[in-house]
């Protein structure tokens, strides 16, 4: 016979995320199937306790304690069904306890409010001069199939101690999380990488045991006088080998080191659900997830994060709209019909494409017009009379924000036959790039 | 040239690109068919001892299958990083190219390929309408291959060997 208890915190005001938090873990630690109704109210599974906590009473009384000892008031109602186990804690004197298969008897008199119902259910109940559960349980139930379809019919049911539906289990968010107290404290970085190595290892064990990886790590050094050295990480690829974390860890640590005498360090890891996958023979080959991370954080360290990944064209007509997305190495090559789609290459096969090298930022120019058209250029990089140009080719956008631009290009040929791009922003002539 | 090469790469394999003075255009390269998401950029800033770093790395993480190393006008190189760089990929299954400006006397370099501009091809004639490509010459300077590995460019194919190539825009 399945029992429920009901857990009911009793505040004036809303209870916050805190107290429902609060009642999940004094649940949890009775019993390992726990519902969260929310609103300061949570049912457990209160069968089979009775080895563990004695009677009912008792385990009532226990859950009304811990509750208490985690700084909360709650009341105890335990039944056959939800709702009868919160009209015993709602209308109960504190711990109450219904004899098992006297869950209709004990709602009968309890008022219609307990049910959660919708304003005009509620009103159309009131209407018809209902006022109790055991007013809507002695309804035929016919009839009221007839007047409020199913749920009508759910809600009798209900009322007359049947309650079909199971828990739905409550599951706590998994923490993978280690920490470390030196009482001596850590006055160089070697001790803090060791430390921090020892306690990645449990993290990746624990993440292991699990079948998860991580692909965020966060780490927090307690440093003297309180103040604290924060500082996360996120892999490439999730990962969970503890050896590759920590030298993860080393490179981060080291390229910007706590400030200071370190007292305690805590290591969280982000988890990720990795699907196992084999790969394809004919996939595109691409380095270990392990050893492109490591690089790709040593490349962080000497040109920085803003420096390095996949280019990307942005969606925009402005002149050099690119930028850097995450580099993820995809083990299967686009398809020609994909790439066409991405705007990828002007037709499969094609290598004649003319490529523009870019100047970042463009090197300022002088440039002599003659009738409107670039005859001379002076730059730092290039200098020289003009012998052929075709422009301009005028381009704005973005009018509406701080970021607009104006601008007209120039292809042009300088004697030497070099083939560049001018730019002209209304106000100073830019060389933008050379064809190669 | 280079932009052609990487596209072939990209459609089997990565390819690390180092950008010694942040010259890369990917619109150029998206339209060469090069597949950006199968390319790792590295900005070096027009800092030299940065890029020849961060191909140095590069070469050493097993995987990739073509690094670029895009000096430009960034130089000279010490003969030490050049013999570094060589040893670094001499045992593995990447391909390292040095793009740069100028010509490299004395490299370790196992094959050096010239380019230079002919001429430009315009469309339209009075006036000019656009630009239509460029038409450029490319030479083998000094190869150490063995020549059935020239095959990209045609067997047996050696030094002095000069071919005409025209480039759309």
């Amino acid at each position: 016979m399945i029992r429920i208890a009901c857990l009911l915190a009793t505040t004036d005001v809303a209870p916050d995320p805190s107290v429902q938090r609060a009642l999940l873990r004094v649940a949890l630690s009775h019993s390992p199937r726990v519902e969260d109704a929310g609103g300061g109210r949570v049912y457990l599974d209160a069968s089979g306790l009775h080895g563990l906590f004695g009677d009912e009473p008792r385990l009532a009384a226990r859950l009304c304690d811990m509750a208490a000892a985690a700084g909360l008031t709650a009341r105890v109602g335990i039944a056959g069904t939800r709702l009868a186990a919160l009209a015993a804690a709602r209308l109960g004197p504190g711990v109450t306890v219904v004899d098992p298969d006297g869950d209709a008897a004990y709602l009968a008199a309890a008022p219609l409010s307990l049910l959660d119902l919708s304003k005009d259910l509620s009103a159309r109940l009131s209407r018809w001069g209902l006022r109790t559960l055991g007013e809507l349980a002695a309804l035929p139930t016919a009839g009221l199939f007839e007047r409020l379809g199913g749920e009508g019919v759910r809600l009798q049911r209900l009322v007359r101690g049947e309650d079909p539906s199971p828990l739905v289990s409550w599951k706590p968010a998994l923490l993978f999380e280690e920490s470390v107290e030196c009482e001596w404290g850590m006055e160089t970085l070697e001790p803090v990488v060791e430390r921090l190595g020892e306690l990645a290892a449990r993290v990746c064990t624990r993440l292991g045991e699990r079948g998860l990886a991580a692909d965020g790590w966060e780490w927090v050094c307690r440093l003297d006088e309180g103040r604290l050295h924060v500082g996360a990480l996120a892999p490439a690829v999730p990962m969970t080998d503890g050896a590759a974390v920590a030298g993860l860890l080393r490179l981060a640590l080291e390229a910007r080191p706590p400030r200071g005498i370190v007292r305690a360090l805590t290591l969280r890891a982000r988890p990720a659900r990795i699907t196992a996958m084999q790969e394809s023979l004919t996939d595109r080959s691409r380095p270990s997830p392990r050893l492109l991370t490591a690089t790709l954080n040593r490349l962080v360290g000497l040109v920085g994060a803003d420096s390095i990944g996949a280019p990307a064209l942005l969606d925009s007509h402005r002149p050099d709209a690119v930028g850097l997305g995450a580099y993820a190495p995809l083990p299967i090559s686009p398809s020609p019909g994909e790439r066409a789609i991405r705007g990828e290459g002007r037709a499969s096969g094609n290598t004649g494409a003319l490529a523009l090298r870019r100047l970042r930022p463009p090197a300022p120019a002088a440039v002599t017009l003659t009738s409107g058209r670039p005859v001379a250029l002076r730059s730092s990089r290039l200098s020289g009379r003009i012998v052929a140009g075709v422009g301009p080719w005028r381009s704005s956008g973005e009018w509406w924000s701080k970021q607009a631009w104006l601008q007209d290009e120039w292809d042009v040929e300088l004697a030497d036959g070099t083939l560049c791009r001018l730019a002209n922003d209304g106000s100073a002539w830019h060389l933008a790039g050379i064809y190669d | 040239m280079l932009l052609a090469l990487i596209a072939r790469i990209t459609t089997h394999g990565q390819v690390a690109y180092v950008d010694g003075m942040d010259a890369l255009d990917p619109a150029s390269a998206a339209t060469a068919g090069v597949d950006l998401s199968a390319l790792l950029w590295v900005k070096c800033g027009s800092r030299l001892r940065t890029a020849l770093s961060a191909a140095d790395l590069l070469a050493r993480c097993p995987g990739f299958s073509l690094i670029v190393l895009d000096l430009d006008e960034l130089g000279p190189v010490p003969f030490s990083a050049q013999m570094r760089l060589q040893r670094a990929v001499e045992d593995s299954d990447a391909a390292l190219v040095v793009h740069s400006a100028r010509h490299r006397e004395g490299s370790p370099a196992s094959l050096v390929v010239a380019t230079r501009r002919l001429a430009p091809r315009w469309m339209g004639l009075h006036p000019l309408i656009r630009l239509g490509g460029l038409r450029s010459e490319v030479s083998i300077a000094r190869s150490r291959l063995h020549s059935s590995t020239l095959s990209p460019l045609g067997r047996g194919q050696g030094e002095g060997q000069t071919w005409a190539l025209d480039w759309s825009l």
